[in-house]
């Protein structure tokens, strides 16, 4: 690295480090307003006493009366303090994937519908072929928005970031634009103002570390909906890699600094991806629309199942013999019948009964039932879930949940699964494949999970959606 | 690199458009209580002239928050810029505005007039609002009592079953544009404040 990029280096640290500490300044999740009232009661107390004398008296006009009254005059105050909880973002998301068609064909990587389904070949190595729709694509993670308030506070801009990002226009890595904290400012316009919401949406973003890059976009956006969307993006990147950026720095094909232009069309998704337009930042959470029955991260179960060795110690006697791992789930009510019903997916799924017998699934689709067997904690769902990429499953089966809190849940599985694995450890290109049927049962943790009431779902609230004040 | 030029004067963009819907009074003054003045029907309804005056543009509905303060004595000097009436509304939050009786003190140039609901505790013509004229204003929600005085007039009544809250709200109509300057608050809850209030 020479003096001027070292100098560049150290400018364009500086300026991310400065822009994250003045963003985190103006902006926050939750907007929290308390308001204090304070009562005045005004009271008399009037206390009579009579004492009357051991012995006759005279009680004639002239002898006074024994009766005393002592009148006393009390002001109380007491104060009463209400708080009130308000989303304080338009955009806040976990994960965003995007599948892009635009890069150089014959380098393909296969990123497949949303980005999601990545080919199985792909390694650090992987340099691409031909034969893909999907030759490229778009990762975000950590996402979010916040209202911008300029043009005389015109309707809909947002400035927002994400942890990371990166554009692969296919799969020379030294292509690859990648930031830390790229700024984006984005306009919507609604189409549908209810959720799902359906908006178009022109972007203009920049990203400075450790690729300097330009990308300018318009999508589609359906969602969100139980945090999930789906997004049509046509767009334009272009941006520069310089010899000391990491994927030119430690490419085996090349040191010398990339120039990247990248026009792409693109069909992305998004899930734990929340978005708000700008009146319900003024309606209190606890009166949010929901539309799922549970909506989670992280999902981790222990599987006792007929599989003959555990994955744990490679014996048949081990009582736990699998896990079951979910990555950011969703199940999302079906408005019929009773609301119970619903359909969901998570964005990845593992399921390891034992060495031979497993499967991986991007997106696997579930459609199952909800009920509520002790109010309002405890709840059952059977369902029946079919996973078909990169490994076929399917599995039919049964939870019932504890909610310990609005973000840990407790609950026990128990099914039947039936699929292909192959006869090698996972992620190697070993493609012997077999089938398997097993019976399982198991318990299952569950972290930054929400199980949703029954009375907390938007279609069993019919004073929803409410508006913001008006002040008028 | 020359794209780093463009990138640092989007980053400056996006900070300074970072716009709140809140000012900030008495920010730099540590022996005064901070005043959140909310703007509350468009961020360009007020602009803070000093650390304890603001300007109150046309048709604007503004709330002006003390945390924890309830019970206090404030004055100002309010002057119109143009325009004909300035409502000052109390006994009321952001959340409840205008949902149950508030207490509303009319200036205008017809006189004054102080409501409660639908009753009428205090009228006059006599002391007219007009523009460029300046008026010290000075209000004190103390229980069940509540003082008001505008120039040297100065009266009290009871309002009983009223609750305080901590905000004052002004409200201008569509043809006024008013000063309001020098903001002072006494919490008379304060016992060493209590005294300057007695003064």
């Amino acid at each position: 690295m020479n003096m001027k990029n070292k100098i560049s280096f150290i400018f364009i640290n500086l300026g991310t480090l400065y822009l994250l500490f003045s963003l985190t300044g103006c902006v926050s999740i939750t907007r929290e307003v308390k308001d204090t009232y304070t009562i005045t009661d005004r009271d008399t107390i009037y206390q009579h006493f009579v004492r009357n004398s051991p012995v006759n008296q005279n009680q004639g006009t002239v002898f006074p009366s024994s009766r005393e009254i002592l009148s006393e005059r009390n002001t109380i105050q007491r104060d009463s303090v209400v708080t009130r909880y308000y989303p304080n973002f338009i955009r806040l998301g976990l994960l965003e994937t995007i599948g892009t068609i635009g890069g150089d064909f014959n380098h393909g990587i296969g990123t497949g519908l949303f980005g999601v389904f990545i080919n199985k070949d792909a390694s650090s190595y992987y340099r691409g072929n031909s034969g893909h729709v999907f030759n490229g694509g778009i990762y975000r993670f950590g996402i979010s928005e916040w209202r911008l308030r300029w043009f005389q506070d015109a309707k809909n801009w947002t400035i927002g970031t994400s942890i990371f990002e990166a554009i692969l226009p296919d799969a020379r890595s030294e292509k690859y634009l990648m930031s830390t904290v790229p700024i984006y400012i984005r306009k919507r316009y609604f189409l549908r103002e209810e959720i799902p919401y359906i908006a178009f949406t022109p972007a203009a973003g920049i990203g400075l570390l450790p690729s300097q890059y330009i990308n300018l976009s318009g999508s589609l956006d359906i969602g969100s909906i139980g945090g999930l969307n789906v997004r049509a993006y046509l767009g334009y990147a272009f941006g520069y890699n310089g010899k000391w950026v990491p994927q030119v720095a430690n490419n085996d094909y090349t040191h010398n600094e990339q120039t990247v232009y990248f026009p792409y069309f693109g069909i992305g998704m998004s899930m734990l991806d929340f978005l708000n337009r700008v009146p319900e930042t003024y309606i209190e959470w606890k009166d949010h629309e929901h539309s799922s029955w549970e909506i989670g991260l992280l999902n981790l179960s222990l599987l006792t199942s007929n599989a003959s060795k555990s994955i744990f110690t490679g014996s048949s006697k081990t009582f736990f013999k699998g896990i079951d791992f979910e990555f950011a789930r969703a199940n999302i009510a079906i408005p019929i019948l009773n609301n119970s019903f619903y359909a969901g997916t998570s964005l990845l799924t593992l399921k390891y009964l034992s060495e031979n017998e497993w499967a991986i699934s991007a997106l696997p689709l579930r459609v199952g039932y909800w009920t509520t067997l002790l109010r309002d904690e405890l709840s059952a769902t059977p369902y029946i879930e079919v996973g078909y990429y990169p490994y076929y499953y399917f599995n039919i089966a049964g939870e019932i949940n504890l909610r310990i809190s609005e973000l840990i849940n407790f609950g026990l599985k128990g099914g039947f699964i039936t699929g292909e694995s192959e006869t090698s450890e996972i992620f190697s290109s070993n493609t012997n494949k077999s089938s398997y049927s097993k019976f399982y049962l198991g318990i299952t943790f569950r972290i930054l999970d929400r199980i949703f009431y029954s009375k907390e779902l938007r279609y069993n609230r019919p004073d929803l959606p409410k508006q913001p004040k008006q002040y008028e | 690199m020359k794209i780093i030029s463009p990138a640092a004067a989007l980053i400056i963009l996006a900070l300074i458009s970072c716009t709140s819907d809140q000012i900030l009074l008495n920010q730099y003054n540590l022996n005064e209580y901070l005043i959140y003045v909310n703007l509350l029907n468009g961020i360009e309804k007020a602009e803070k002239i000093n650390d304890n005056s603001l300007k109150v543009n046309k048709d604007a509905i503004i709330s002006l928050k003390i945390d924890n303060v309830t019970q206090y004595q404030m004055e100002f000097d309010l002057s119109l810029l143009e325009g004909n009436q300035i409502t000052i509304l109390l006994k009321t939050t952001n959340y409840d505005y205008r949902e149950r009786p508030d207490l509303e003190i009319i200036l205008s140039d017809k006189g004054y007039k102080i409501i409660n609901g639908d009753k009428i505790l205090a009228e006059s013509d006599t002391i007219r609002i007009l523009p460029y004229e300046n008026h010290r204003v000075k209000f004190a929600p103390d229980g069940n009592q509540f003082r008001f005085a505008i120039d040297c007039t100065e009266f009290q009544f009871g309002i009983p079953h009223q609750i305080s809250t901590e905000y004052i709200f002004f409200k201008t109509n569509r043809e006024t544009r008013g000063l309001i300057k020098g903001i002072k608050l006494i919490n008379l809850r304060d016992r060493d404040s209590s005294s300057l209030h007695s003064e």
